[in-house]
């Protein structure tokens, strides 16, 4: 199995014993693998917190916003990752810490902005 | 303040030595510029940053509701570019003036896209802010604050990568990052 048939297949969340045995052997796709990981557990944290309610307007016409197609873009992804890592992977494997990145592109096409969101923000090592 | 570090990066190579031979006197060296921040809740208003981070701060202040930003400590890390089947790691490390937290800044690896313009990519970059406590002997290190991620770096473009709520107070930890490839 090489590197692509590996994405592709985590992508569709199937992690099958050869995707498992490319893991194990190529750090690209372990990284990928705990990527995808960590997204989904970053995204299953926002799942309990609160969302403002957005002011009524009264007359407006009710179409979905930008904000709403997004939540609901990053719900449905958040449900295919939470899904891919609750599957039954037939071995334990390492937790990956949650993080979350968001890219942001700015008015000024030099500057980039990446946001982490880390669950785990402290820690101790000798 | 700045320090100007060159540091050549250790390689770890796992090719076979005619093709490291090869890699290594084809393989650019790049240089990043790079500048912690601190984004901080409370205060004054007035940030405290260089010109060359003017445009960036300018952003976050159109994200982000800091009050203000504050330039911590700057450094330039010089390193190998990687082939596919090798790492070049690099580090530095150093003191943040006026707090006695140390830092060190490292990566696995970076490799430069083919394609115009270029790309940099950097592999398990990672900065971690920590107090060190205890003897020579029996050293300590509580970490304060961490950002480790990957990032694709557009050649010459500020690239901003921050963390929210490093302390109680709700400050930033934030690193702006300039790459340049030098041939």
């Amino acid at each position: 199995m090489n590197c692509e048939e590996c994405e592709l297949l985590l992508a569709q969340e199937k992690v099958t014993p050869d995707v498992e045995a490319h893991l194990e052997q190529c750090a690209e796709c372990w990284a990928l693998a705990a990527e995808i990981a960590a997204n989904a557990e970053a995204l299953c944290e926002f799942r309990d917190e609160a969302l403002a309610t957005p002011p009524q307007t009264v007359g407006a016409r009710r179409r979905p916003s930008r904000w709403a197609m997004a939540a609901a873009a990053a719900v449905v992804l958040g449900a295919i990752l939470f899904g891919w890592r609750t599957a039954d992977h037939g071995k334990q494997t390492a937790v990956p810490p949650a993080i979350l990145k968001i890219k942001m592109l700015t008015p000024d096409p030099d500057v980039v902005i990446y946001w982490l969101v880390d669950a785990n923000e402290r820690g101790t090592e000798r | 303040m700045r320090q100007v570090l060159g540091i050549l990066a250790a390689a770890t190579l796992v090719a076979a030595p005619s093709i490291q031979a090869q890699d290594k006197q084809s393989s650019p060296n790049v240089e990043l510029t790079v500048y912690l921040l601190s984004g901080a809740t409370q205060g004054t208003g007035t940030d405290d940053v260089p010109q060359d981070l003017s445009s960036a701060v300018k952003q976050l202040h159109g994200v982000f509701s800091y009050k203000s930003y504050k330039l911590s400590e700057s450094f330039v890390l010089r390193g190998r570019s990687s082939g596919p089947q090798e790492f070049a790691h690099a580090n530095t490390q150093g003191i943040l003036p006026g707090t006695g937290l140390h830092y060190s800044f490292n990566y696995n690896r970076v490799r430069i896209s083919p394609e115009k313009p270029r790309t940099i990519h950097i592999d398990g970059l990672q900065i971690n802010l920590h107090t060190v406590t205890g003897s020579p002997s029996n050293r300590h290190n509580e970490t304060v604050a961490s950002i480790a991620t990957d990032l694709d770096l557009g050649e010459g473009q500020k690239t901003v990568v921050g963390k929210s709520s490093i302390n109680n107070a709700g400050d930033a930890l934030i690193l702006v990052i300039v790459p340049k490839v030098i041939e």
